[in-house]
């Protein structure tokens, strides 16, 4: 053997020594000598084979040292330990064959010794007799052949002893490793810092605050001004919470139908035992929900937050395979299969559908892939959450029931699994044979495994529901309920001549991918009066632009003592705009829909067509036909406003006179911090608005004060909108959920000077229903600190030292780091007194020691530029 | 005015050997410094490539996105600078660090924020430019252009045990010019055509057409300068057999040249027609000031080739 090695190569020489050459060279002389005996046979000049250890790279990710031949400047690698390094599954056996498959994909490996090619896939190398040897039951193949074998290059550096492969990406091995650096990124990423808010301002409990008021009138156009009928919504906020009035009335100025409601919803976002109350018109708590007028509370958050939780996705697959979850891309969990295959993943769950990308990768590559869905309703709680609700009043609708109560509690006994139970009572008149009705009942519903939910519900003397859902992926799923009903449910559950009820509906793509997806739907209805059944069938797909929607569907009602069945097929289209259309036709919408009978008979027929004809107004025409042969020309205009909503409607009828209808809707804020009243196209009705000022605080009391200057056009961002302040520095922001914080920012891009910055980077305000919260937005001109790093021996600047900012009053810190040239710079200092220090690891890792600086800066309206601020570093 | 990216070693080396070189030379030198850099160096790309600053808002801002792998430090400073043409026609920069109290200069009063800072791979960076102008600003436009400044940036020191203090990257540094236009009150600009006249390329394949352009009124004027060569006697887009369009500003005068190909024009005499507009597409509308078309045209004679 002859050591060539140079610096790496020789701390390999060194430690081969150490392990015992000498056992190593006679193995290698006994492989030598075999090797030269192979060679000889299959004709290629023994002298030329030159024993060697080499160390064996795929690129820069492992390596080993294994022995090899040196022929020329090419070398002979043991392709099963090369195989074996790259995780490669693979059979050597004792004439030399190597058979083996690369996963994604189970790509062969075939490579006979002697054969003339190899094969990797379809792709065939050829392999002369000087390019492959057998020696010691091991298989050594030229590493240049190997390289194409691979689709790479093999660099073989003899001062280095070293062969490379210079690409290995596409070997399991490194897709193993680029797969633990992503989960090392997971595990060590700090991910999103939580947002903590510079200050957050509680809900405001003022005694009566705000006001708003909602308004929608119509007419026909054949007597405008006889019979409008109207509607109108007044709010303000009492004690924080939200008192509403409605009045509507079929017709305003004569005698009609009108209808009053009024109610008081008290909200306390951070209650333990009680978030709602409401007093007045509303609904009841349960699961069966009727409007009410009397009492409601409930320990229910006014808004669900969308994170649920953790959930376990348990699996099997193999042992040693790994699998990893991703969410929208991005891997959000990852797990090893146990001895047994069973693997757990635990997963980050919201409300609504969740879909989750598994991917499991096997020992040798291999990768399987699959899709889950956790659906989770609102029906579920998470684990140990324990919800109620009590509610009593008169019923709205006195024909179902004079009076109604409910008491209500829902567990979430585990991630999957939620229990309620509870009790509905129904008083009536006394008259009525079911004069009181009492239905307690409970409910209990689960996430099982696969995608697959089960509920069953008991409502005593009403009703026994069970159904079962499947849900594995995006593209399929499945739900089926059957309820049988007693025969003295309230008439509020169900009506009194049903006796059954079974119900199936689902969708999915049943060929994958882009294929159409189907719905289907269908309820059979057992009732003492014969069997009501329903079914439909649609798919949506799309074709050359358009959205077709063709649909089956039969309906049997019962009629006279028989069954009546009807069936009809149609087709609704909508043709969206395409860029490549002539430019006069891209703005316009098509709607059609065709329908027709068993027999051939076209039982529906229409096309619309609707155009934007400024930013703000859309037109629609259209022609249709109806069962009854009856044929409607309409025209319909609506414009959307900022402040009002506007829409008329004309129908012509081919047998009557035409109709119009007008519309006008819109809302009337009032802003009590600004005195002012605003517009809006609404509805306002239980939402809420932030309004304030954004000021240069030149007096740096944080209010707005005499001195202070008022900044126009400045952004603030509220929530997912954004406001701008007018002359006076005022902003607003409507459309908000109220007793929710609501983040506020100032866009600092949009101050006039970048010496400018927000006082608060960040606020929070939880504001009330029907009114302005309202704060102030304190700009304070800030500093430019420049300064420089230096070497006390050298005089030089030190480049990339970490650099401390602290302000003294408060510890808040700023870093940064230091130029090539050793000078640093900070913007955005705010006034203070602050101590310029460097990183202390930067300083142990110089060796170094650097005296901290202090520097004040001053408040002046233009901001400071602070330079001169020197840290000498001395070793 | 032309935009461009001019990545070089520094702005006075560019001067220098743009005054010693040939105008040819130099441009294509430029040209070979641009794709070297791309390949080799590691520059940052700025948006948008002019910044237009009202003084009523008296700031404006471009955004650096650093597309390499490498961080980089960016150095942010301004110098007096405007297009000009030299004796081929070639539009090049003139710019100038002592700027005389005639020439409208906004180079000493713009301030960029940072003036200096650090891109890491992929980041980018919104940097404010504020002009701080004297109170007895007069109306009118102000020039000045951005030299944008970005090299390799130096390792923190706590990096890796055994990175301390090495300076990575690049010994190139990559410079890249944008212009501002500082606008106070009314404004009005325009543009003179004049001196048309033409030469036919030594194959006789391309016809060089030059004209010079001054500017009316107290803006820069920013519009493209087109050429067509119509049949004799016909006008319109049908009527064209070649056309050639060069976008440009002109501070004070220009005389650009602009190529068309007339290899497959016969020989005989056309009508070249020549204007000036304010179409141009890759500035914002609402930035380009008002101004009317200006237009000439002279008639041309394509020799039989030998």
């Amino acid at each position: 053997m002859r050591c060539r090695a140079r610096a790496r190569a020789r701390v390999l020489l060194v430690a081969l020594c150490a392990m015992g050459v000498g056992a190593m060279a006679a193995t290698r002389g006994a492989a030598a000598q075999s090797a030269r005996d192979t060679a000889a046979q299959e004709g290629a000049g023994a002298d030329t084979l030159e024993p060697v250890l080499v160390e064996l790279w795929l690129g820069r990710l492992v390596s080993a040292t294994v022995p090899a031949f040196r022929v020329g400047d090419d070398a002979l690698v043991p392709v099963s330990q090369l195989l074996a390094l790259a995780e490669i599954e693979g059979h050597l056996d004792a004439d030399g064959r190597i058979t083996a498959r690369v996963y994604p994909g189970a790509i062969p490996i075939e490579i006979n010794p002697d054969a003339d090619s190899m094969r990797f896939g379809a792709r065939h190398v050829p392999l002369v007799p000087t390019q492959v040897v057998v020696s010691g039951g091991e298989l050594y193949v030229s590493a240049t052949a190997l390289g194409e074998l691979f689709g790479t290059r093999m660099a073989v550096s003899w001062p280095d002893l070293a062969v490379t492969m210079i690409d290995p990406a596409e070997l399991p091995v490194a897709r193993r490793m680029q797969r633990e650096q992503q989960r090392a990124t997971l595990l060590s990423a700090p991910g999103v810092p939580p947002v903590v808010p510079d200050r957050a301002y509680p809900l405001s409990r003022q005694r009566v605050d705000g006001l708003v008021a909602d308004y929608a009138i119509s007419t026909a156009s054949t007597n405008p001004f006889s019979e409008p009928t109207a509607l109108l919504a007044i709010g303000t906020n009492v004690w924080g919470g939200s008192l509403e009035a409605t009045y509507s009335s079929a017709k305003l100025l004569r005698e009609g139908t009108s209808h009053l409601s009024a109610s008081w919803l008290g909200v306390w976002p951070q209650g333990r035992v009680v978030r709602q109350l409401r007093v007045g018109d509303g609904g009841s708590t349960g699961p069966r929900l009727r409007t009410l007028q009397g009492v409601s509370i409930t320990n229910a958050p006014y808004v669900r937050a969308p994170m649920f939780g953790m959930a376990v996705y348990p699996g099997d697959v193999g042992p040693g395979w790994e699998v990893e979850a991703y969410q929208q891309g991005r891997l959000v969990a990852f797990d090893s299969a146990a001895a047994d295959g069973h693997f757990a993943l635990s997963l980050p769950v919201q409300y609504g559908q969740n879909p989750v990308d598994v991917v499991a990768y096997g020992p040798h590559g291999e990768v399987l892939r699959f899709n889950r869905v956790f659906h989770v309703t609102d029906a579920f709680l998470p684990a140990h959450q324990m919800e109620y609700g009590l509610s009593a009043g008169k019923c709205a609708t006195t024909t179902v029931c004079g009076s109604t109560a409910n008491a209500d509690v829902r567990y979430g006994i585990t991630s999957r699994w939620t229990a309620r139970a509870g009790a509905d009572g129904y008083w009536r008149s006394a008259s009525d044979s079911t004069s009181t009705l009492t239905h307690p009942y409970a409910e209990l519903m689960g996430l099982l495994g696969g995608g697959v939910g089960v509920e069953v519900d008991e409502v005593v003397n009403a009703s026994t529901r069970m159904a079962l859902s499947y849900e594995p992926s995006l593209d399929a799923r499945v739900q089926v309920d059957y309820t049988r009903f007693g025969a003295r449910a309230a008439p509020v559950l169900a009506p009194s001549s049903w006796r059954e009820e079974w119900t199936v509906s689902g969708g999915g793509r049943p060929f994958g991918g882009q294929s159409p997806y189907l719905l289907f739907d269908g309820q059979l209805v057992r009732t003492t009066d014969g069997d009501l059944a329903h079914a439909r069938v649609s798919a949506s797909l799309r074709r050359a632009g358009a959205q077709l929607l063709p649909y089956l569907a039969i309906d049997r009602l019962p009629v006279a003592g028989d069954e009546e069945t009807t069936t009809v097929g149609g087709v609704d289209a909508f043709v969206i705009p395409r860029l490549e259309w002539a430019t006069w036709m891209r703005p316009l919408w098509l709607r059609t829909t065709v329908e027709s009978n068993v027999r051939g008979h076209l039982t529906a027929l229409g096309l619309f067509v609707t155009r934007p004809v400024w930013r703000m107004l859309r037109v629609e025409t259209g022609w249709s036909r109806g069962r009854d042969g009856r044929s409607v020309f309409s025209l319909a205009m609506a414009t959307d406003l900022p402040r009002l909503r506007a829409r008329s409607t004309l129908a012509v009828p081919s047998d009557g006179p035409a109709t119009g209808v007008h519309t006008v809707q819109g809302s009337v804020l009032w802003n009590g911090s600004a005195h002012a009243l605003t517009l809006d196209a609404g509805p306002a009705l239980t939402r809420a608005g932030v309004t304030g000022r954004v000021f240069l605080d030149v007096d740096g009391d944080g209010r707005f004060g005499d001195g202070d200057e008022p900044l126009a056009n400045v952004v603030v961002r509220v929530s997912t909108t954004s406001a701008v302040t007018d002359s006076t520095g005022a902003f607003q922001a409507w459309n908000l959920t109220p007793y929710l914080p609501v983040a506020v920012q100032v866009d600092s891009a949009s101050l006039a000077s970048p010496l400018w910055v927000p006082e608060y980077r960040l606020l929070t305000i939880t504001p009330g229903a029907n009114r302005f919260a309202s704060l102030d937005l304190p700009i304070v001109p800030a500093a430019v600190v420049e300064g420089l790093v230096r070497d006390a021996a050298t005089g030089q600047g030190v480049g990339g030292v970490p650099v401390i900012l602290t302000a003294v009053s408060t510890g808040e810190r700023r870093r940064t780091t230091t130029f090539s040239d050793g000078a640093f710079l900070l913007m955005g200092v705010r006034p203070g007194v602050y101590e310029a220090t460097i990183d202390n690891a930067a300083l142990s890792r110089l060796g170094a020691q650097a005296a901290p600086m202090r520097i004040t800066v001053e408040r002046t309206p233009d901001g400071a530029q602070i330079s001169g601020v020197e840290l000498v570093l001395r070793r | 005015m032309k935009f461009v990216a001019t990545p070089s070693r520094s702005v006075a080396f560019f001067r220098a050997l743009a005054r010693r070189l040939s105008p040819a030379l130099f441009g294509a030198l430029s040209l070979l410094a641009v794709s070297a850099a791309a390949a080799r160096a590691q520059g940052v790309l700025v948006a948008p490539p002019g910044v237009f600053i009202d003084h009523r808002a008296r700031s404006g801002s471009v955004e650096l996105y650093n597309p390499g792998t490498q961080t980089v430090e960016v150095s942010i400073s301004t110098i007096f600078g405007y297009p000009v043409t030299d004796s081929t026609g070639q539009v090049t920069l003139f710019t100038s660090d002592h700027p005389d109290s005639t020439q409208p200069s906004a180079a000493g009063w713009l301030q960029a924020y940072p003036r200096r800072l650090t891109l890491r791979p992929r980041e980018r960076q919104t940097v404010r430019i504020l002009g701080r102008p004297p109170q007895t600003l007069a109306d009118g436009e102000y020039w000045s252009r951005l030299v944008i400044t970005a090299k390799g940036a130096t390792l923190p020191v706590t990096a890796s045990a055994d990175s301390a203090g090495i300076s990575i990257g690049l010994s190139m540094e990559v410079r890249t010019v944008v212009a501002v236009l500082y606008r106070k009150g009314r404004l009005n600009t325009g543009v003179a055509l004049s001196d048309v006249h033409t030469a036919l390329s030594r194959g006789g394949d391309s016809l060089y057409v030059r004209t010079r352009l001054e500017r009316q009124g107290n803006a820069a004027f920013i519009g493209v300068l087109h050429v067509a060569l119509e049949r004799p006697g016909e006008s319109g887009v049908g009527a064209r057999l070649a056309q050639g369009s060069l976008p440009l500003a002109v501070y004070y005068d220009l005389s650009p040249r602009v190529a068309i190909p007339v290899v497959q024009v016969a020989p005989g005499a056309y009508t070249l027609r020549v204007w000036v507009d304010t179409d141009r597409e890759d500035v914002a509308r609402e930035l380009i000031l008002p101004s009317k078309m200006v237009r000439d045209s002279a008639t041309v004679v394509i020799p039989p080739r030998p």
